[in-house]
């Protein structure tokens, strides 16, 4: 959507004073004292001429001395009073209604603009008239301007706008002159006939999203709204918002959205639309009442009762943005009727159609953040119903965001790439073909020392184990394509669509660099494919092995065969020309091995083969391009040894890795390309990129006949196919090369067409582009079921019944074990009333009763089952390295086993770092540490520490020591993720030692 | 419907049929043991019968105790418990008689209890698969299932509306109707397994109202056979899980049973009124446990630093059951797509078998006034009104010729019944040209019963002299000028203006009246 406009509106138009509209400049003010004098500082010292400018402060009520103030001040600013906060929509156009400008200039009252704001947003508005322009924007950026605050507009599909620049640093972007879904109503010029003829801003929003609403409408009725970046405005934030509670503010926020919504989209998508989002504020609020306190398993019919009906505590602790949330939908439920009538208006006047307007949403499917941040529950909802109710589909047209998130170095810049960056880059710019916007990240670890080789960009969008969730979190990309399944155990929440293209086994490659842990191998990959939920692989051969896989991690055996499609090795369709001697006399044969040294790989045999027959032969050359792997620390295996001996033969030179653009040029202009390796399980499975490389260049390759593109070759003509066992039959197809080269040239053009035909990034994206126009969250039963217990997910009762013939003792649970389940929710049901009478006190203290001064030991009961102990702690200081706590066995040896666990917050659903200790070797007041690699950006930051147990039951397991006063941490103790007195005793380690 | 579809005898008594009985069962032998004992003195001949006792994960012994298959009693044994629905698909699908029974673990029936069944599916036309039993308590003085019906929302009842000129006559006749029980009823077999049998999503409550409806859709007829008496001990599984537990599902499922069934574009209508009209009772059910005034913009500064409200369970089950509902809408939607895909009847055809399609899910007012200005809002009379006009009752005294009047005016569009106030006087109605004319006391349980089921409710001057009942949550309009008195929600009409009457039936919002 962000198009550039037409030309004509960068050119200046006469701005001849005689020729200037007049303009009158809104600042609506409810008790905004402190901003008015800097404001209107700005205003007075605009360089519009003064006698076509009309300044106007509109006062909503204030009861601050606003007026007086403006009198005394700015005498020659018209005030205007409307009596009552009418609210920002309201109050914006009662100024313009009584307005005598052509123009109006909404701007709020905690900003200051340029000398040429205005002057710049007529100019603009005027330029570009002609096409249908009537409100332009203002850029804003923060008060020091550093920062941009608002620079484009964009909307999810429910009605939640937002804005995709903030918080970027001014050199992030380029700021252009283009088109706007909606401009910021903090900040714009807009005719003022036109404003008031599509009804302003709608005054039953009060405030928020009204200039969402409000540019959409524009839109709808023919108008275009443009963004006038040389307008500055420079904001101050949380200027005017403050001093209200947020969940009240909440109630209009969320209700606005669904006001938007209902407004503006056109029957039969309104039909599909509002269910959906009426679906997803309900699970907004499920996570709303889970930061309280709500257990949702407890709601589930088949969970064990966690104590008996009539003793189950009556009322549950919710957060208020829950009630706010319910609120939302129940006033505009009553409200309904006040909308109808402007819907039914909008909808008759409709001059562009709601497929016309979706691309200028930016990025219509986007998940709405709660706090900031993706929740996975809510994410999959969102996704599910995007996907179930078919409203993906209207959209689908509108390119996604993409977020490639390579696992090595791209082929960008001047730097050696390798077949993993390239397959990533490959599959990256097979997207973009097909319109979709594709933002790359490479590790920045493959960056090292080479930042300034790789366009900043790149640097900047790095990422590392680290940062990748936070940035994942932050932009909230349509759809995630991971190359590669290591990178995805980074993304504890892959909460939007993944796409994970698996370009080998990885396991194999993993066994070869030593990481010879082949169960904690699997494990890791096992839940990396739980993550995802779509799936590519590079060959048929890969297919089938991964099948497997994907069966073991959760995917239905029904849905592999859709889930999981092939992608070959592709590079660019625009392919390079090779270059063929005219006359092969004067020409020496060049024959090619080129590529990164891998301990899996073993072209040994074959390139000694090759090379003793050249040098038997006295003519030709091998050229062996390569060395050791640019960014991981994999060792060279074999190649050392060979080198050494191809060092010594005089028909090889050897040259180390080269940038791709160098390697390309010495590929065009060899002749015949060696691939032939020792077969091992890797290889068998493997795709050669290499040799798709070595076509693509336009070269002729000899092949071991094991591999699967060795079908290719033979087909095409491609090149040779050799038994890798057989060197005779590689010897002679050698000299018979070298007795005929014309051959190879005509074997070299073959592999060009191949390479054309079937390994180009515009055809081969075709499977993976589907699922990106139309994607999905896998699996949302399986994940949930990590939450909810065993209850939602209900399996096909004809594979879970057991029909028995033998013995009821089959089945039956033994006493023993009903004891124990017993005890623990016996313990259950006492540790709840507990906690509940905690809260309350809580509660009450901070409601204003005198809470007693606390001294001494804190006893804190055995965490068993179901239960947690945490602290939320502030760190002080960078490197936060470990949390140190003190155990209570309560005198005796316990079997159980504790989980210590690093958060980011109490309402956070995964870790940051845990730890399993089991608890038969704890001494009582042992001190446990949890450690782990320092935070470096800890200083100032909440985190939130939670033991927990799998295992303890009541006479079985340990707990932490508590004391009622705590020296030295400024923190809050937590009982089943609610606020308890006390605190645990706890101490901080940074950078690896303890303080 | 298909090739699928049962043999109709015409010949009565068919006792070539071959029937499974299916009790699904949990932790429940005592009463088992009493259902199985009325199960062996049916009256139908045993080498035609089978019984298959679905054990659904009971930890009390149930297995060994019951499973005699020298008696003929097979119990299959599910690890844990899936529900009710699963327990009864997988009878259905373990057993391989033609039809099959399920019948309640605490449910007693009669010996004729299946002929009965067997003469209603004979005798109920064609594409009539399944039927019906009468249910009643164990002592016979309460009435559990006599009819069935539902509002709009999915929220099915155990009985009929009756009065009015869709369906004059009281209940207890055998005839077509939405839903079985599926604590006993009979039904082809193949025919179950092939519509999908009960949800398993369901896991329990509503899955026979769906159920119902579904085979509606799809083609097939549901009759009841109200010789068919089987006596419930009561004390059945749900009532041992709190409340809490009950309300998800019974929200999660209703909103399911709408998805699922109803017409593309219909759906997502019904679908939306459902969600606003859910967080609605969501607020409803948390009653005074927070203050509105604390978020609102103008409210008081409140203390409550901590931002943590304290909700009833049953209001936070509304929410849990959107969790569970989203979960679940692949498997639900998946499921909606084939039943579309093979859809015989439209909604017009099958809203008149729903019958009260108005009926609020809440008490009070506040909840009528909400579903009302809802179901104007979002034009949902414009979907209902074609299959099903609006109910209207007017209430006038005895010998009001106006109200006569206005009742047969009103009885063009809509369906009307006439309730003739006298005292002392014995219930008796009769069928007028264009409404139903009951005469009765103004306090016998049939007025109240009529004004319940109505949409909307005209009350004539003639009526409030003689009294009304007190708890009219139904959108009221009051002729004339006289005393509001009891009514707290009405809107007031000239005596003379029969198409702002009109209007009102039409959509009927109500609106407190000032003071």
């Amino acid at each position: 959507m962000e198009q550039p406009a037409p030309q004509s509106a960068l050119e200046a138009p006469d701005l001849r004073a005689n020729v200037l509209p007049t303009v009158s400049v809104v600042v609506l003010n409810y008790n905004g004292l402190r901003h008015l004098e800097t404001c209107f500082d700005s205003l007075l010292s605009l360089d519009y001429p003064k006698e076509r400018l009309e300044l106007m402060l509109v006062d909503n009520g204030s009861s601050d001395g606003s007026l007086d103030f403006m009198r005394e001040g700015f005498p020659t600013v018209r005030l205007v009073e409307t009596g009552s906060n009418l609210g920002f929509a309201a109050g914006n156009n009662y100024g313009a209604e009584r307005a005598t400008g052509e123009y109006v200039a909404l701007l709020n009252n905690d900003t200051r603009v340029e000398p040429d704001w205005l002057s710049e947003l007529v100019r603009s508005l005027l330029a570009d008239e002609e096409r249908g322009v009537v409100c332009t924007s203002s850029l804003m950026l923060d008060w020091d301007g550093k920062t941009i605050d608002f620079y484009s507009g964009a909307l999810n599909f429910h009605g939640f706008g937002f804005q995709p620049s903030y918080g970027l640093p001014v050199d992030a972007v380029e700021p252009q002159h283009r088109e706007l879904l909606f401009a910021c109503g903090g900040s714009m010029l807009i005719q003022r006939d036109v404003f008031l003829e599509v009804g302003g801003f709608d005054p039953d929003f009060f405030a928020f999203f009204e200039d969402v609403d409000l540019g959409w409408r524009l839109w709808i009725l023919g108008h275009r709204i443009t963004m006038t970046p040389t307008a500055i405005t420079y904001h101050r934030h949380h200027g005017t918002a403050s001093g209200v509670a947020n969940h009240r503010w909440q109630v209009i926020y969320e209700r606005n959205a669904l006001y938007t919504l209902y407004k503006n989209y056109e029957q039969p998508n309104l039909d599909r639309i509002l269910p959906a989002a009426l679906l997803l504020l309900g699970q907004r609020v499920v996570r709303f009442m889970e930061l309280g306190g709500v257990d949702f398993s407890d709601y589930d019919f088949t969970a064990p009762l966690h104590s008996s009906p009539s003793e189950t505590p009556t009322l549950e602790n919710v957060h208020r943005s829950a009630v706010a949330t319910l609120l939302a939908a129940d006033d505009f439920r009553a409200n309904l009727h006040k909308m109808t009538p402007k819907r039914e208006w909008l909808q008759a006047n409709r001059k562009r159609t709601d497929e016309e307007l979706f691309a200028r949403f930016g990025q219509p499917g986007r998940v709405h953040l709660l706090n900031h941040e993706t929740d996975a529950q809510y994410s999959s909802a969102h996704h599910s119903l995007l996907h179930e109710f078919g409203i993906e589909q209207l959209w689908d047209e509108v390119p996604k965001e993409v977020l490639l998130i390579s696992p090595d170095v791209l082929p960008v810049g001047d730097i050696p790439a390798s077949g993993s960056g390239i397959r990533a880059w490959a599959l990256g710019r097979g997207l973009a073909s097909r319109g979709h916007r594709v933002r790359y990240t490479m590790p920045k670890a493959a960056l090292a020392g080479r930042e300034r080789q790789v366009p900043s960009e790149y640097v900047r969008g790095a990422w590392t184990p680290e940062t990748l969730q936070g940035m994942v979190d932050a932009m909230a990309p349509d759809v995630i394509v991971s190359c590669g399944w290591p990178n995805l155990t980074w993304l504890p929440r892959a909460n939007v669509p993944v796409a994970l293209d698996l370009t080998g086994p990885h396991l194999l490659e993993r066994i070869y660099q030593e990481h010879l842990d082949a169960q904690a191998n699997s494990a890791e990959k096992l839940a990396a494919l739980e993550r995802a939920d779509f799936f590519t692989c590079i060959s048929e051969r890969q297919r089938y092995y991964f099948t497997a896989w994907l069966a073991q991690a959760g995917v239905h055996p029904d849905d592999i065969g859709s889930s999981l499609q092939v992608i070959p090795y592709s590079l660019d369709p625009d392919m390079p020309e090779h270059v063929w001697p005219e006359d092969w006399s004067s020409e020496e044969v060049r024959f090619v091995y080129g590529g990164i040294f891998l301990p899996w790989q073993n072209p040994a045999p074959a390139l000694l083969a090759v090379a003793s027959v050249l040098q038997e032969q006295g003519r030709g050359r091998l050229e062996v391009i390569g060395g050791k792997h640019p960014f991981h620390a994999v060792h060279t295996g074999g190649f050392g040894p060979l080198v050494d001996r191809l060092g010594t033969m005089s028909s090889v030179q050897m040259s180390g890795l080269l940038p791709h653009d160098e390697l390309v040029k010495r590929y065009t202009h060899a002749h015949v390309a060696v691939d032939v390796m020792q077969p091992n399980a890797e290889r068998e499975l493997a795709f050669p990129s290499r040799t798709v490389h070595y076509m693509w260049c336009g070269l002729p390759v000899i092949h071991a006949a094991f591999s699967e593109v060795a079908e290719w070759i033979r087909d095409y003509e491609a090149g040779w196919v050799v038994p890798h066992d057989d060197p005779e039959a590689l010897r002679q197809v050698v000299t018979s090369i070298l007795a005929d080269p014309q051959e190879a040239r005509r074997r070299g053009e073959n592999a060009a067409r191949l390479a054309g035909e079937r390994f180009t990034w515009d055809r081969t994206i075709e499977m993976l582009d589907r699922f990106v126009r139309d994607p999905y969250v896998r699996s949302e039963r399986m994940r949930r079921e990590t939450r909810q217990g065993s209850g939602v997910a209900q399996p096909d009762p004809s594979r879970n019944v057991t029909v028995a013939t033998g013995t009821d003792g089959l089945y039956a649970t033994s006493p023993e074990v009903a004891r124990k389940i017993q005890l623990v929710h016996d313990r259950r049901r006492t540790l709840r009333a507990q906690v509940a009478a905690r809260t309350m006190e809580v509660i009450r203290g901070v409601r204003g009763a005198v809470s007693a001064p606390l001294a001494g030991e804190l006893e804190l009961p055995e965490l068993v089952i179901g239960h947690s102990i945490g602290q939320r702690f502030y760190s002080q200081q960078n490197g936060l390295s470990g949390v140190r706590v003190q155990v209570e066995t309560f005198g005796r040896r316990n079997t159980s086993r504790l989980f210590l666990r690093l958060r980011h917050s109490p309402g956070a659903t995964y870790d940051i770092y845990q730890i399993e200790i089991p608890s038969h070797n704890l001494r009582d007041g042992q001190v446990l540490t949890l450690r782990f690699p320092p935070v470096p950006d800890s200083a100032g930051r909440w985190f939130y520490f939670l033991a927990e147990t799998p295992d303890g039951v009541p006479g079985d397991a340990i707990s932490l020591r508590g004391v009622k006063n705590l020296e030295g941490l400024r923190a809050q103790r937590y009982d089943d993720g609610i606020p308890a007195p006390g605190y645990l005793i706890m101490s901080l380690e940074y950078n690896g030692s303890a303080r | 419907m298909n090739g699928n579809s049962p043999t109709t005898t015409k010949d009565g008594a068919s006792p070539e049929r071959t029937v499974a009985i299916v009790i699904p069962t949990h932790n429940n032998l005592r009463l088992l043991r009493e259902c199985l004992r009325s199960v062996r003195a049916l009256d139908y001949p045993a080498d035609r019968l089978e019984t298959i006792v679905v054990d659904n994960g009971s930890i009390d012994g149930t297995f060994a105790a019951v499973h005699a298959p020298q008696e003929g009693v097979r119990c299959l044994r599910v690890e844990r418990n899936t529900g009710f629905a699963p327990a009864c698909n997988c009878g259905a699908a373990e057993a391989s008689a033609e039809y099959v029974a399920f019948l309640n673990d605490d449910a007693l029936a009669d010996p004729q209890w299946l002929n009965e069944l067997f003469s209603a599916l004979d005798s109920g036309g064609e594409g009539a698969v399944c039927a019906a039993s009468r249910i009643i308590s164990r002592d016979g003085k309460q009435i559990e299932f006599n009819g069935a019906s539902s509002n709009l929302f999915g929220v099915g009842r155990p009985r009929s509306v009756w009065g009015w000129p869709d369906a004059p006559t009281p209940p207890g006749h055998a005839g077509p109707l939405l839903f079985a029980s599926g604590g006993a009823m009979l039904i082809h077999r193949r025919t179950f397994l092939d519509v999908g049998g009960f949800d398993p999503n369901f896991f329990a409550y509503f899955e026979d109202v769906d159920l119902g409806w579904r085979l509606w859709v799809l083609g097939y007829r549901v009759v009841y056979a109200p010789g068919a008496v089987v006596r419930h001990i009561g004390g059945a599984t749900g009532t041992r899980q709190p409340a809490h537990r009950r309300y998800t599902l019974w929200e999660c499922n209703s909103l399911a049973t709408v998805l699922k069934n109803y017409e593309g574009g219909n759906m997502q209508r019904l679908l939306s009124g459902a969600l606003l009209l859910l967080y609605k009772r969501a607020l409803l059910a948390s009653g005074d446990d927070f203050d509105p005034r604390d978020y609102s913009l103008a409210g008081p500064k409140d203390t409550n630093s901590l931002n943590i409200e304290r909700l009833p369970r049953v209001s936070v089950a509304h929410l849990a059951a959107i969790d569970r509902f989203n979960s679940l809408l692949p498997a639900f939607m998946e499921e909606r797509r084939r039943i579309q895909s093979a859809r015989v009847r439209s909604d017009r055809e099958i809203l008149p078998m729903l019958g009260r399609l108005w009926e609020p899910q809440f008490a009070g007012e506040a909840y009528t006034e909400a579903s009302g200005q809802l179901a104007a809002a979002l034009d949902l009379y414009n979907i209902t009104s074609p299959a099903l006009p609006n109910r209207v009752l007017v209430l006038a005294g005895s010998g009001d010729g106006e109200a006569q009047e206005v009742a047969g005016a009103l009885g063009e569009g809509f369906l009307v019944a006439l309730a003739s106030l006298q005292p002392g006087a014995p219930h008796s109605w009769s069928r007028e040209r264009s409404y139903i004319r009951h005469t009765l006391a103004p306090d016998a349980a049939e007025v109240h019963a009529l004004a319940q089921q109505a949409d909307a409710v005209v009350v004539f001057p003639s009526a409030l002299q003689i009294g009304l009942p007190s708890d009219l949550a139904t959108p009221v309009a009051l002729i004339g000028s006289a005393d509001a008195g009891r009514l707290k929600v009405a809107v007031r009409l000239d005596r003379a203006d029969l198409e702002a009457l009109r209007l009102f039936c039409r959509r009927p919002v109500p609106t407190p009246i000032a003071g």
